[in-house]
């Protein structure tokens, strides 16, 4: 304790929130729900750096109670173990759950609302359903409405319970949901994939490009619903969302998608080009006129990753920044706890352009900056095309996007994609068992392969229990 | 030549009048659950939204999903003007890229007024052209009035209208209870009793929380 009184508060670089905090909990609870291929995001402690919640505080009370504020990284990654034992038996959040089986079961300390539910079957008879295991009539009825968009009918219903078998059952639900998977309701414009890819493409009506044209076109984005559709399909690796050099082409009535070299409507070339991260309509909404795009590397980090830094989720502080190269003043003490992240997450988009001029829209330009934005900032030039995403250092978007795909983060996110339009909601705490061995299972034995991880999920007690 | 021809129109024309529709088959009514059934642990009930809303009132009325309810007569309710309001999304204008995940305070009025307006549709459809009639097939009319509100016709089509919509059987309460509407209808000074049991029992089935919810 003395030495923390006596170190130079310098070395605590004045930071406030604590990007640390999630390994350091994490190490300390590595079966916690919350640590499971993730890190808990600055929320679990505070309701908005630095204001702490309820266990944040407590927290606080016990981290070398009477030092001088703030703790260096160092000291704060020493002391939390501690100061997280201290309030395991507490009840911070008050709703009779001790903050240690929160932590355990992986609901909220600091929600009265989040805690284990033990709901125990009750067994009674119920005439529709069996409430008390896997009812494979009840999944038969989901699949054919989340898979096919409608309700089987009294006579289908029949047929299926006149199945043979209860393993025979099964067989044709999982040759129901490859049926239904080629429907237009399924894969088709606007379909249930497309929804999926809404919050990730983020279309805008007025801007669009070719079909549907808006008022002001600048680009098509059906190309990114295609390309997603496309990965989300068949025996295809989901992965190449990202990682793609290649376009796919759509065609109607019916729908088919179809893996191309070349589309007149996408501009960057092929040894630059990192799948939805690059196309026409990303680089043009995303990237717009920034010099340094963090909206692009944020959005990405969003969309595919379910990482949103705006909520303080997937921080990993790179040591030495933000640079601020463009002077944005990033560097100030309340931004530098997320732009440390951010920033060089970022950097790898500094030679992709936004919208611009016939000659340079959405294309890679090599000196971009040096091209077009030198005079914005004394030392904008400086911002290399190297960067880091998960504390590993890419040289360029290519790799960039290699990291995140193969990471822990895109399968999680991917699985809680498809979870929430199946199951109707992100897993909860009581399903996290499942839902780990899910996302598990569609990176390690499916190879990211989507058709599979839908078999799985309709095959889960979250699914198919009433 | 053409008297034959004529005469054999008339004769065939004359049988699809004489002959009257066969009703649905009576109704396998299932005993109604007591109130102690089980609960489910999970409750997870979801609502249809839009699009499943609409495939399956047409589907189980056999009209056109186009033709389930629209607006002015020309505005879908269900993809368009009330799109939100069913749990649906508008990303391309709005921006409203992910659905609320709740159902609003207008999305009662919105499926009220869908199932409504398919049930209208299919009532109408039926009582104009009995032969083809779909759900309301084999019901004797007096007039403007159901000439046997207690007769067996009703169960049946009660159990062709519950098969067509949840894909079940009816309970037996449901089948009283839609009998003893007919009966109050009957009796009513509602101008056109038969139409407006048909469309009651109609709206009561495609609108219950069976129905809109899985």
């Amino acid at each position: 304790m003395r030495r923390l009184l006596l170190v130079p508060l310098l070395a605590a670089a004045a930071a406030q929130a604590k990007p640390p905090a999630g390994a350091v909990l994490c190490a300390k609870y590595p079966a916690a729900p919350e640590c499971v291929g993730k890190q808990p995001s600055c929320a679990y402690c505070h309701v908005a750096p630095p204001q702490r919640n309820g266990f944040g505080a407590a927290v606080e009370a016990n981290l070398a109670p009477g030092a001088p504020r703030p703790l260096s990284d160092g000291d704060f990654s020493m002391l939390l173990p501690a100061a997280l034992t201290a309030v395991e038996g507490l009840d911070t959040d008050g709703d009779g759950v001790t903050n240690l089986v929160e932590i355990q079961r992986g609901t909220l300390p600091a929600d009265a609302s989040s805690k284990p539910l033990d709901r125990a079957c009750q067994g009674d008879d119920n005439p529709q359903f069996s409430v008390c295991r896997y009812d494979l009539k009840y999944a038969y009825k989901k699949v054919l409405l989340d898979f096919c968009g409608a309700s089987p009918t009294f006579a289908q219903l029949k047929a299926f319970a006149a199945r043979p078998s209860d393993d025979d059952r099964k067989a044709f639900l999982d040759a129901e949901i490859d049926r239904c998977a080629a429907t237009e309701f399924w894969q088709g414009k606007n379909g249930q994939l497309w929804k999926v890819a809404h919050p990730k493409i983020r279309p805008v009506g007025s801007l669009k490009q070719g079909e549907d044209q808006g008022a002001i076109p600048l680009a098509d984005y059906y190309d990114d619903y295609a390309l997603f559709a496309w990965t989300q399909t068949g025996d295809r690796d989901a992965r190449e969302v990202l990682t793609a050099d290649y376009f796919v082409r759509r065609q109607t009535n019916p729908t088919r998608y179809s893996k191309v070299t070349s589309l007149t409507s996408q501009r960057v070339d092929a040894a630059h080009r990192a799948g939805n991260m690059t196309t026409a309509w990303a680089l043009t909404y995303f990237v717009m006129f920034t010099a340094l795009p963090r909206n692009a590397a944020s959005q990405m980090y969003r969309a595919y990753l379910g990482l949103d830094i705006a909520k303080q989720e997937g921080l990993y502080s790179v040591p030495n920044e933000p640079q601020d190269y463009d002077a944005k003043g990033v560097a100030a003490r309340e931004c530098a706890a997320c732009h440390a992240t951010l920033d060089p997450l970022s950097y790898p988009w500094r030679n992709y352009n936004g919208i611009s001029s016939e000659m340079y829209a959405t294309r890679y330009v090599p000196n971009r900056i040096e091209l077009g934005f030198s005079a914005e900032a004394p030392r904008i030039t400086q911002i290399p095309e190297r960067g880091v995403i998960f504390n590993q250092p890419v040289d360029d978007l290519r790799g960039w996007a290699r990291v995140a795909a193969d990471s822990d983060a895109f399968a999680i996110s991917t699985t809680t994609d498809y979870w929430k339009l199946l199951v109707g909601h992100a897993p909860k705490p009581d399903e996290n068992a499942e839902f780990v061995a899910t996302w598990k299972r569609f990176k390690n034995d499916h190879q990211y392969r989507v058709q599979k991880l839908l078999h799985d999920i309709v095959k889960t007690e979250a699914y198919g229990v009433p | 030549m053409f008297r034959n021809a004529l005469m054999t129109l008339s004769v065939v024309t004359a049988g699809c009048f004489c002959a009257p529709p066969a009703p649905p088959p009576p109704p396998q009514v299932m005993e109604s659950p007591d109130a102690g059934v089980g609960a489910s642990a999970r409750g997870n009930l979801r609502f249809k939204g839009p699009e499943r809303l609409v495939n399956d009132v047409a589907a189980a009325l056999e009209l056109r999903a186009d033709q389930v309810c629209t607006e002015l007569g020309q505005y879908q309710c269900a993809s368009l003007v009330h799109n939100v309001a069913l749990g649906g999304v508008d990303p391309y204008g709005p921006g409203l890229y992910e659905p609320s995940g709740i159902t609003a305070v207008t999305t009662p009025l919105v499926v009220d007024r869908v199932a409504l307006s398919a049930c209208t549709r299919r009532v109408d459809a039926d009582l104009a052209t009995p032969q083809s009639a779909v759900v309301f097939r084999g019901v004797p009319l007096n007039g403007k009035k159901l000439a046997n509100p207690d007769g067996s016709e009703l169960p049946a089509v009660i159990g062709e209208l519950t098969r067509r919509v949840l894909a079940r059987e009816p309970y037996d309460r449901e089948v009283s209870r839609y009998v003893q509407l007919a009966r109050e209808l009957d009796a009513s000074p509602e101008a056109e009793p038969a139409r407006a049991w048909m469309q009651a029992v109609c709206f009561a089935v495609v609108s219950s929380t069976e129905s809109v919810f899985y």
